[in-house]
């Protein structure tokens, strides 16, 4: 390859991607998820040093249940605790779990599912039925399952959405690495002599990893449904965790007294989860040259 | 391959699977989890334990205990539900009529809207129905359950009675238990609706569809976005066509083209996730159905959520699994025969 075709292809890759880059801001809802999922990372950062987290606990009975007003514009839940400040402090909650489970389960489905896909044969046939008999459970179900024997709280529930996540990360890739295989450029650097390693982690999944990474991003917004469905139903986190779906919780039992106490949680769990789903969806149409148009 | 040999295929990959799916099952219950807990109270005497332990087999060697697991899982034998107050599978078979109730309705209700608002916004590409529809959509998939649930509740249990005086919905429970009693009404199938309908009790048959509505409009909302969007590209797919080409050349009627031709190919994959939502939505839906109180599988593994019951929890995971397992079967074996182009 001489320095020529080496800037060409350079020149080519920075077109694609403006293009890609054009694609992706031209669109408005895209755009619009855009900046929501940036200003709920930003809360989710800086939103503690804004509003204190100390004592997030902290009891004021003489407040409690105070519907919204200029001193708390969410009201107050049943302890008095401001729920602008809960809300707030939730955020890092929602939003590390969220990423860390899709992180974690998209590395270890890649790498598993990319090395069963490069070996092949028997390993490969009885990865895959594992995986098999783990799609056959109803995905949250059988995350309710592991977080319960686990013990309930914050971590084991990411841990228990890990488990059951990975799986689809693993199939994805196992087939990109099935087709991406028989290549001709694989078996260049195969006649090499290179190691299996090297051909598999250096050389193949460059190539085969976009489709996971897309759809690792559509999932966050699902993770972040799903573990706050499972922190509602009180496999999550301590009273003391300020989590969005456990928010929600404590405030359902006074749902006719002081809606807001579950309404502006359950808010911040839509928006969020909407912003990712719209960065998704539009991710989803660039990278699908069929629906370029 | 003929439909049959896949037939066969399949069975025996279900054996395959069934066994993995119990494997998984019992290796929770009875391996990292004491099965003796659901026996044992605080007042049980503790030398009593070994003899508790001798009754239930829960001394054999493991495999062994595998092999009971198994047979007792053939013969419906699942122990003691500590939430139910019964045996598991009784109070599996009392909690499953509600759940199906509510999921068929909850189905019937996504396909109504769905399958329209998908076809329009293929048919409007692009333009600012497609576009309302995508968004309702991503709302849809955004939404958590168990607010939306709450959400309904306060605005049709309270704020419309309070606000307009409209008579409000019930928020929790199956059916009025007053109105059962004074209208003379007995419970036969357990389908509440059904029974209400088959004694002739329109009251009552009422009653139960007012109690059902607002779960079963919780739990389809999420789905109709599924199924928008998926009718949605189905039918652009399908719209792209040679014979929808051809059918527009021989100058036949758009509504003909579209509601004869198009939407029968394009509702193929329409019916396949239908059916996997369906396998899905009989396990229970725990939120949806902890929110309403309504007493089918997802409150009965709340409840045991709740109470630390983790054979009750166990059970269900079992059952809801073998539940999908074969509903996704019957789904495959039918989508293949819808759909003869498809290679197995």
């Amino acid at each position: 390859m001489t320095e020529e075709d080496r800037s060409r292809i350079r020149e080519l890759k920075v077109r694609e991607l403006n293009y890609a880059l054009y694609l992706f801001f031209s669109n408005k809802l895209v755009a619009a998820g855009t900046v929501i999922v940036l200003l709920f990372i930003g809360l989710a950062i800086f939103g503690r040093l804004v509003v204190g987290s100390s004592e997030p606990y902290k009891l004021d009975l003489k407040n409690a249940i105070k519907p919204p007003s200029s001193e708390h514009p969410f009201g107050t839940d049943d302890l008095g605790r401001d729920i602008l400040r809960l809300v707030v402090l939730g955020a890092g909650y929602d939003m590390a779990v969220s990423i860390f489970v899709v992180t974690a389960s998209s590395t270890i489905g890649m790498v598993l599912g990319a090395v069963s896909g490069y070996l092949g044969g028997k390993f490969d046939e009885a990865f895959m039925r594992f995986v098999d008999i783990l799609f056959a459970f109803p995905g949250l179900i059988l995350a309710m399952a592991v977080s319960m024997i686990l013990g309930k709280s914050l971590f084991n529930l990411a841990i228990s959405l890990i488990s059951v996540w990975w799986t689809g990360y693993a199939r994805l890739m196992r087939g990109q690495v099935l087709a991406e295989k028989e290549k001709l450029y694989v078996r260049a650097v195969k006649s090499l002599g290179l190691p299996g390693y090297r051909v598999l982690f250096k050389h193949i999944l460059p190539n085969a990893i976009y489709p996971l990474l897309v759809s690792a991003t559509m999932d966050i917004g699902g993770v972040m449904l799903s573990a706050a469905g499972l922190s509602f139903i009180g496999l999550g986190p301590t009273p003391f965790e300020p989590e969005w779906g456990s928010l929600v919780n404590r405030g359902a039992p006074y749902l006719f007294v002081a809606p807001w106490v579950m309404f502006f949680p359950g808010l911040m769990i839509l928006l969020a989860s909407l912003g990712f789903n719209l960065v998704g969806d539009g991710l989803r149409d660039i990278l699908d040259p069929r629906l370029r148009r | 391959m003929k439909l049959y040999e896949y037939v066969i295929r399949r069975l025996t990959l279900l054996i395959f699977v069934l066994v993995g799916v119990t494997l998984l099952t019992f290796f929770f219950s009875r391996v990292l989890l004491d099965p003796l807990a659901a026996y044992v109270t605080e007042r049980t005497n503790p030398r009593m334990i070994p003899a508790i332990r001798r009754m239930h087999g829960l001394d054999r060697p493991i495999w062994e205990q595998y092999f009971f697991y198994l047979r007792d899982l053939f013969t419906l034998d699942l122990g003691w539900s500590k939430v139910g107050h019964m045996d598991m599978i009784d109070a599996i078979a009392a909690h499953f009529p509600a759940t199906a109730e509510l999921t068929i309705l909850a189905i019937i209700i996504t396909l109504i809207v769905g399958i329209p608002l998908g076809i329009v916004s293929a048919l409007k590409n692009n333009q600012l129905a497609d576009h309302a529809s995508r968004i309702f959509s991503l709302i849809g998939i955004s939404i958590p359950v168990f607010w939306l649930g709450l959400s309904l509740q306060y605005f049709f249990t309270y704020w419309v009675k309070a606000a307009y005086g409209i008579p409000a919905l019930p928020s929790t429970g199956r059916y009025d238990a007053v109105l059962a009693i004074n209208t003379g009404f007995k419970k036969i199938t357990g389908f509440i609706l059904l029974d209400a309908l088959i004694q002739g009790n329109l009251v009552m048959a009422g009653d139960a569809l007012a109690h059902l509505i607002l779960p079963a409009i919780t739990l389809a909302f999420l789905n109709i976005g599924v199924i928008t969007r998926l009718t949605r590209s189905s039918m652009l797919e399908v719209l792209r066509q040679d014979y929808i080409t051809m059918a527009k050349s021989y100058g036949l009627p758009q509504r003909l083209i579209i509601y004869k031709y198009a939407l029968k190919n394009a509702l193929i994959p329409v019916v396949s996730v239908t059916g996997l939502m369906f396998g899905g939505l009989l396990g229970g839906a725990i939120m949806t159905e902890s929110i309403f109180a309504f007493p089918g599988m997802g409150w009965l593994s709340y409840r045991a959520i709740v109470y630390n019951d983790s054979n009750t929890v166990l059970a269900y995971v079992a059952i809801t699994a073998i539940i999908y397992v074969i509903v996704n079967l019957i789904v495959d074996i039918f989508y293949a025969w819808l759909d003869p182009r498809i290679k197995y």
